[in-house]
């Protein structure tokens, strides 16, 4: 059985079908890819929770919500995600399967309701409604805001906006608070009408359904004119000469360290494979180097892990650790990573990595989001390569092409959030 | 061979096979067809609130902390560590302690079944040494101040703690850095041989696996599990009051952030009576402050609350209690609100459509749960230690009446709530 099957509207538009039979739900997702740029961050972040607040046909927010609780406790949900130098918004339908209710036909309603309010929001005058937008610009302003309550995040938000200060991917997807005073139900429209022919629009639908049907459908409501859309890769950026060292004191009982490292190898890259490997016994697993000495050789963490950034290349590492600690927890990260750049590991240590991203790769089958995840972050870079080819390349990864992969990683910034008398 | 029996529920075609081992071990396996994962929980009935207990004539008092400190500890093994072994057969495993339980997990898309021997070892050979453990409070240490830096877990258990007298809920699962410093090796052997044993535990296991084969297999791995001893956790009766009715604390956060908690006094009930009170207690929260309610409507246009607003009920067998939380520049007022709305559905009745949206909704997430294999186990997992049958859910959802909704609401009151508030500094 085919896990999915692609198809692709005449305005570019892909559509994927995940039409499996164990789902017990259907999802109806939309992604809008873009690319990131200042003056629309804040523009790309109010535009679903805009969309979400209701539409022509549903001007009542309650009245909304209303009709998704009588469909079995329907949602719809929406974030944005970075991608390299694009972000995507993705705005989620989903309810429980027709098997579950044969009379009431719930798919059929949800794809009704998703060209609702994706096609025919509440608009006048070439204007979103007024007080949809007021009091989404307000909740928006409180969001951004509010970064600062995880403290644990805010270090990983602080640590990217500093590394990437003069590179696009620095700036927050988010939004920024200035910028929303000049956001009036006008301009956001009009910026949605320029998102429907200029984003880049995919869409997948999981579960059991009719494929046919489906298809006619969205081709009556997604098949509108669109302009041709060109991805550009990002650039990794520069490697810098020397660490950077950013200090900055809050009311913390724990430091947060973030540690951000380039590398040149990203999606595209012949070392792509091999950094995922590399990336895992590094800090990406229970086996890492950072899991074992950072926490369990020097007792120094709870969480002390790496994440590997293929879409822009760069490596970030995370961990919570006694302020006086700081030096050698990141004297000790930074070591750990020379000895792997030095082969300072065994086959075993490259056998455990791979068989755990074997393992999460194969995972994905099970979960329609990760389907979705997996599917969408291709469809971007055109790799279209099937969990089964991962897996094949992964395997072919060497102790050789692990250090190779290594040998590109550069520390760059490290930026540490103490409390206010260190 | 161990006895046998199958609960079902042909209308989501879904089953789960139940073993009895003579241990005393109960052993559920859920098939699944069609999936590539499997998932196994091996849980013990030993959670954050047990802490403490009466053998024969004596009672016992142990830090807080145990439970979870039990969990790290419990993955080291004289042969080595067990996520080591994990690693090499690619599963990826974990273990959580709750206020009720602890439970240790792995997902697998290869090697179940050497998967299942590393879970069963690592249950059955404690290593508890005076080096480990000082390691460990360390670690634990750690988690324990990244909690403190978290306002939402900050609030919650400010709330528990102004909510409950007596109850061990109100203490933080992880216990304090100065209670962890009184563990020993000597009492966690202890904690261990009195928690987990065959008849206080649990395996759930669930994925697309032949169930009579499983539970051959499954037998040979539990030789040194110990059947049951006599040993009862310790509850004292908790006023039905709350301890306080507002808390607060200041943390760097952008707004306040809070929680009201309702305390529910009635949440004593047994088998699949607790099906019900769970979704009445649901329900009645839905109806009154869910998000097609007036309640919800209103302070989200007046920006009284956010989209960060949520609501949840919780039952167990010690306690029972009601959640909103959310951001608000003025949490007071969201709390006056909430009142308002209790006195209206107090003096007027709901009616029978709101029942049935309810029930909609509760029916779509039970049927949506069993897309996730691990949620699958979970949910097992619950229904083993509150004693119901998770396959009678839907039945058990018709059953419910607006009379049951409207005496649920009837019980709300000022002195059974609290105001939790984390503001900025």
């Amino acid at each position: 059985m085919k896990d999915i099957e692609t198809h692709q509207l005449k305005n570019g538009t892909y559509v994927h079908y995940i039409s499996a039979d164990r789902f017990k739900n259907v999802n109806f997702t939309v992604n809008i890819t873009v690319p990131i740029k200042r003056p629309d961050v804040t523009f790309n972040t109010l535009i679903p929770a805009v969309l979400r607040q209701g539409s022509a046909k549903f001007p009542v927010t309650k009245d909304l919500n209303i009709y998704l609780d009588d469909l079995y406790g329907a949602n719809i949900s929406y974030g944005i995600k970075k991608r390299g130098n694009y972000q995507v918004i993705v705005i989620n339908f989903n309810t429980i399967s027709d098997r579950y209710a044969p009379n009431s036909k719930p798919f059929d309603k949800l794809l009704k309701l998703a060209a609702e309010i994706l096609f025919n929001p509440l608009v006048k005058d070439n204007a979103f409604d007024n007080e949809y937008v007021n009091r989404e610009k307000e909740n928006l302003r409180q969001y951004i805001e509010s970064v600062i309550n995880d403290k644990r995040e805010y270090a990983k938000i602080k640590l990217i906006n500093e590394m990437f200060s003069k590179e696009d991917y620095g700036i927050f997807s988010n939004g920024y608070v200035e910028e929303l005073d000049q956001i009036t139900p006008e301009n956001l429209y009009s910026y949605y009408k320029k998102l429907i022919t200029e984003g880049l629009w995919e869409i997948f639908v999981t579960g059991p359904v009719n494929v046919e049907e489906c298809n006619n459908f969205i081709n009556s409501y997604f098949n509108f004119e669109k302009n041709v859309f060109n991805y550009s890769p990002a650039d990794f950026g520069k490697y810098s000469n020397e660490i950077r060292k950013i200090e900055e004191a809050a009311d913390v009982t724990q430091g947060k360290l973030s540690i951000g490292m380039r590398t040149n190898v990203t999606i595209n890259s012949p070392l792509y494979f091999a950094m995922i490997v590399m990336n895992n016994l590094y800090g990406g697993s229970v086996h890492s180097k950072l899991f074992l000495n950072v926490r369990e050789k020097m007792s120094l963490a709870y969480y002390a892990g790496s994440a590997y950034d293929a879409h822009k290349g760069f490596i970030l590492i995370n961990s919570g650790i006694e302020f006086s600690n700081y030096e050698i927890a990141l004297k000790e990260i930074l070591k750990q990573l020379d000895d792997v750049k030095s082969g300072i590991f065994t086959e075993q240590d490259i056998k455990f990595s791979k068989l755990s991203i074997i393992n999460a790769y194969n995972s994905v089958k099970d979960s329609a989001v990760a389907m979705e995840n997996f599917y969408s972050s291709q469809t971007l870079t055109k790799t279209f390569l099937t969990i089964e080819e991962i897996i094949d390349r992964i395997n072919k990864v060497t102790k050789g092409d692990i250090i190779k992969a290594a040998n590109t990683v550069i520390p760059d910034t490290v930026f540490f959030l103490k409390g206010r008398d260190v | 061979m161990m006895n046998e029996k199958i609960i079902k529920n042909s209308f989501i075609d879904e089953c789960t096979y139940i073993y009895k081992h003579k241990s005393g071990l109960t052993i559920y396996i859920s098939p699944k067809k069609g999936y590539t994962k499997k998932s196994a929980y091996f849980a013990t009935n030993f959670g954050s609130i047990n802490n403490t207990y009466v053998s024969g004539e004596n009672c016992t008092t142990i830090p807080d902390g145990v439970a979870h400190f039990l969990e790290h500890k419990l993955f080291e093994s004289e042969d080595g560590d067990a996520f080591t072994k994990y690693a090499a057969t690619g599963a990826s495993a974990n273990a959580y302690t709750s206020f009720t339980h602890t439970a240790y997990y792995f997902t697998c898309t290869d090697n179940f079944e050497a998967n299942l021997k590393i879970l069963t070892d690592l249950m059955q050979t404690p290593y508890f040494t005076a080096e480990n453990v000082a390691k460990e409070q360390g670690i634990i240490g750690q988690e324990i101040n990244m909690y403190l830096d978290n306002p939402g877990w900050r609030v919650y258990f400010n709330m528990l703690e102004a909510m409950y007298h007596i109850c061990p809920v109100r203490k933080d699962i992880a216990g304090s850095i100065e209670s962890i410093s009184q563990i020993t090796p000597e009492l966690l052997y202890e904690c261990y041989n009195n928690f987990y044993n065959a008849s206080n535990m649990v395996l759930c296991i669930c994925g697309d696996v032949n169930p009579q084969k499983m539970a051959v297999y499954i037998e040979t791995l539990l030789d040194r599990l110990v059947p049951g001893i006599n040993i009862e956790s310790k509850f004292d009766a908790e006023p039905e009051k709350v301890l306080k009715s507002y808390t607060e604390q200041k943390l760097s956060v952008s707004m306040p952030i809070f929680n009201i908690g309702f305390k529910d006094n009635d949440f004593r009930c047994n088998g699949d009576e607790f099906i019900k009170k769970n979704l009445i207690g649901k329900i009645v929260l839905d109806i009154l402050f869910g998000r097609s309610s007036n309640f919800y409507d209103r302070l989200y246009a007046k920006g009284l609350i956010n989209e960060s607003f949520d609501i949840e009920y919780s039952l167990e067998k010690q306690y029972a209690h009601s959640i909103l939380s959310g951001e608000s520049c003025n949490p007071e007022e969201v709390y006056n609100e909430a009142f308002e709305t209790i006195k209206y559905y107090q003096k007027s009745e709901i009616t029978e459509h709101e029942l049935t949206r309810q029930k909609n909704i509760a029916k779509g997430s039970f049927i949506c749960q069993f897309n996730n294999i691990e949620e699958i186990s979970r949910a097992i997992m619950e229904s083993h230690f509150n004693d119901f049958n998770l396959y009678n859910s839907l039945d058990i959802y018709n059953s419910v009446t607006c009379d049951d909704i409207n005496n649920a609401i009837n019980k709300l009151s000022e002195e059974y709530s609290v105001l939790s508030v984390i503001n900025p500094m």
